[in-house]
């Protein structure tokens, strides 16, 4: 149970991160959840999933595998046809595996759906600004959407200048260019102080030199605000760069065929992109991304 | 450019239809001169401006009715699938029935002439508010709704801060077309009217002068009803401008 002794006690550690992440740290939960549309198409096999506080998760795969789709299912843009999806899921016994209790944790969370919205932010494939707005209130959006009120004009503002935007809060988008309003998107969704951060292919179409700046700067982010992110991609470089973790999906129906940690530090500088460990890692992920669309010829293959 | 060629164009015409009338001698009651037309205007400017304001005032009072009934009606219809389904053939039906073929039904149940005339040029206006709002309140951003869904926005939100202003530039498309329509509506249901004597607007004026042989007067009346039209285009493309100069690309200075 939450006490204020020990909540006192937990904001006023250092790293947040440095808590006994075994214990009971969980963001998003996936269990056994399937997505069929009504129109037929099996987009998703059952998929586990799970994501731990402070990582940042890469989900890999090839075009049309139902990453996106995974990606709504969690942020709740979907529902799954089967199976279940659980944000912050409360913390048991049973849900720890090594049969640890959660006693003394004082971090329990439900997925009361109205907590776990504001706990949470999107950065979808293309920048979704509103084009009749200035970025300044396409930022505001969500504390006004949420209802808060007071001190929007100074988180807006920090918002801006955590993306070099603050000297752009009255240019309307489309005066933007497109990693500008990238930015200004991902501004939008750090407004509101999430926890958990979904991004759906958030670079795909920018050209190569914006990309690798914006995925300097995400990660950057993540290690300094200690969120959570679960990163959807298709790049194999851009996933071993940013992730500490890399889940590959196999084609259509998706599911999770692999995992594979990324054990390397913080930072990561422009020096790792060119390193031969780098290019390990990125070798390893191929092969595991390669074996996977085997795998599903393979099984769709006629037998003979 | 854009000001100058038109408006050179205007004045050859003008000069050629002066000199064509004076060398071939045409008498002033079959095509009168620009000339005279103009004289004519200054003459009969009393009762021809008061028969202007008379044809303005049930334009603007058609308009006003129809973008706020059409607006209104556009509204139920992206509340409800089943309701704009049920309704929008009899929008059409309204829509193409000629206004010819109905006002007098219209003249003669509403008592006042009036109101039987801004009823008339509404039902002419209406349908593009109607037929445009509806198509702009559901051309919505995908993504834009699925980032209002994701914070939980209100449905009252989400109408005033993303439905609405996505249909602004189909609504003012719309009322472009509507604007002109609301005064061929009005001229239309005063010559309907006016048979019966008891409208004084400008369509009454060509009416009478052309009974009376009056072709000066008739081809004055013409110029203003014309103007009128110009003018109520200008103004419904500067509303247009003003709301959406500063995003929307059919407001936006091209540059080449």
């Amino acid at each position: 149970m939450s006490t204020p002794g020990t909540s006192q006690q937990q904001s006023t550690l250092p790293h947040a991160q440095a808590q006994p992440a075994h214990l009971c740290a969980l963001a998003v939960q996936v269990r056994a959840a399937t997505k069929t549309y009504p129109n037929g198409l099996h987009a998703l096999a059952p998929i586990e999933l799970e994501v731990r506080e402070g990582d940042f998760a890469t989900v890999l795969g090839p075009s049309g595998c139902g990453k996106s789709t995974l990606l709504r299912l969690i942020g709740g843009l979907s529902t799954p046809t089967a199976g279940s999806v659980a944000l912050w899921p409360r913390c048991t016994t049973q849900a720890t595996a090594d049969g640890e209790a959660a006693e003394g944790d004082n971090r329990v969370r439900t997925t009361d759906s109205r907590r776990a919205r504001a706990d949470l932010a999107f950065v979808f494939q293309s920048p979704t600004l509103m084009p009749w707005a200035s970025v300044e209130r396409n930022v505001r959006l969500p504390l006004e959407l949420a209802g808060a009120g007071l001190d929007a004009a100074s988180r807006v503002e920090a918002a801006l200048k955590l993306v070099a935007l603050d000297d752009f809060a009255a240019v309307y988008p489309r005066e933007l260019s497109g990693g500008m309003q990238m930015r200004a998107s991902i501004a939008r969704a750090l407004v509101t102080e999430p926890q958990l951060l979904l991004m759906d292919e958030p670079f795909g179409a920018l050209d190569e030199i914006t990309r690798t700046r914006l995925d300097r700067d995400i990660r950057e982010l993540w290690a300094r605000r200690s969120l959570t992110v679960l990163f959807v991609t298709h790049s194999i470089y851009e996933a071993v760069y940013l992730s500490t973790r890399v889940l590959v999906m196999s084609a259509r129906p998706g599911r999770i065929i692999a995992e594979l940690a990324i054990g390397e530090p913080h930072p990561r500088t422009d020096a790792f992109r060119v390193s031969e460990r780098y290019a390990r890692w990125c070798k390893q992920l191929s092969e595991l991304l390669a074996a996977g669309s085997d795998d599903a010829v393979a099984t769709r293959r006629p037998p003979l | 450019m854009r000001w100058v060629a038109p408006a050179l164009v205007g004045v050859i015409v003008l000069l050629l239809w002066q000199a064509l009338v004076k060398v071939f001698d045409v008498p002033f009651y079959l095509v009168p001169s620009p000339l005279r037309v103009m004289r004519t205007l200054v003459q009969d400017a009393p009762l021809l401006l008061s028969s202007l304001l008379v044809t303005l005032r049930i334009t603007a009072l058609a308009l006003l009715l129809a973008v706020g009934l059409g607006v209104a009606i556009a509204f139920v219809f992206v509340q409800s699938r089943v309701l704009e389904t049920s309704l929008f053939p009899y929008v059409v039906v309204l829509q193409v029935t000629p206004i010819v073929a109905i006002a007098p039904l219209i003249i003669i149940w509403v008592k006042d002439p009036l109101a039987a005339l801004v009823i008339c040029a509404t039902i002419v206006a209406i349908f593009p508010i109607i037929s445009n709002t509806t198509l702009g309140l559901r051309s919505v951003d995908p993504g834009l709704a699925d980032l209002f869904r994701l914070y939980g926005a209100r449905r009252w939100h989400t109408l005033v801060r993303l439905r609405i202003p996505s249909a602004l530039p189909y609504f003012f498309a719309g009322l472009r077309v509507s604007g002109g329509l609301a005064l061929i509506g009005a001229v239309v249901a005063e010559f309907v009217a006016g048979t019966g004597g008891t409208a004084s607007g400008l369509a009454y004026q060509i009416l009478q002068a052309g009974l009376q042989l009056n072709i000066p007067r008739l081809f004055a009346a013409l110029l203003l009803i014309t103007l009128a039209g110009v003018a109520i285009f200008v103004l419904v493309s500067l509303a247009a401008h003003l709301a959406l100069r500063r995003w929307h690309e059919s407001e936006l200075a091209h540059e080449s």
